[in-house]
């Protein structure tokens, strides 16, 4: 439980600083283009980590720390994820100066594109953890 | 603020007390995390046809004792 804990907070954290950092162009790291790949890189490494930790504890463990209720709230994140990556692409694309169009347009595009959705998946997974202990209520 | 949901009725509670079970006991007896069994207690969560028939039979009751529609 820890470990999965400390996985989600950290690929969500790295997820929102990186998104918060490209969409409002607040660089505390300089030439953060040159780090995009720690995000998906920790994200994927995280999932891959408690996939691997899935499969070796025990049935009845991964049972009752992936039962029925945390399926649910999974994919009730998922679509809300979908549902926000999908406005906040149509709102990017409408900002366009589409009669101007460059290359550095494009470049700026593509990083506010990938700033929404580190930005959308950070906050939920930071979102899921903070409704898990809000449930963690002592009885 | 009622512990009932809207769709569900629950009297999980009320009988897991006199049945001495803590939230971890019962959950433990059914396989799901003690968040579930609080998260139903509590309304917030409608548990799924087979869930609710291990916890009826973990307390030793009818599913229809557990829960009931408004």
């Amino acid at each position: 439980m820890f470990i999965r804990n400390t996985l989600l907070v950290l690929c969500g954290a790295i997820n929102v600083f990186f998104g918060i950092q490209l969409i409002t162009n607040w660089h505390l790291i300089d030439g953060i283009e040159q780090y995009m790949w720690v995000p998906g890189t920790v994200t994927l490494i995280g999932a891959g980590v408690l996939s691997l930790m899935y499969h070796i504890m025990s049935r009845k463990q991964a049972r009752v720390l992936y039962d029925e209720l945390v399926v649910q709230r999974l994919y009730k994140l998922g679509a809300y994820g979908y549902g926000i990556t999908g406005i906040g692409v149509f709102v990017l694309f409408s900002l366009q100066d589409w009669e101007n169009w460059s290359f550095q347009a494009a470049n700026m595009l593509l990083l506010n594109l990938s700033g929404v959705m580190f930005l959308t998946f950070g906050l939920l997974l930071l979102g899921f953890l903070v409704s898990d202990m809000e449930q963690s209520d002592v009885e | 603020m009622s512990s009932d949901h809207e769709k569900l009725i629950n009297h999980l509670r009320a009988f897991r007390k006199p049945a001495n079970l803590t939230q971890q006991q019962l959950s433990e007896q059914v396989e799901v995390s003690r968040k579930s069994i609080n998260a139903i207690e509590n309304g917030v969560y409608v548990p799924s046809t087979v869930l609710a028939l291990k916890i009826a039979r973990a307390l030793n009751c009818k599913v229809e004792d557990l829960f009931q529609l408004p």
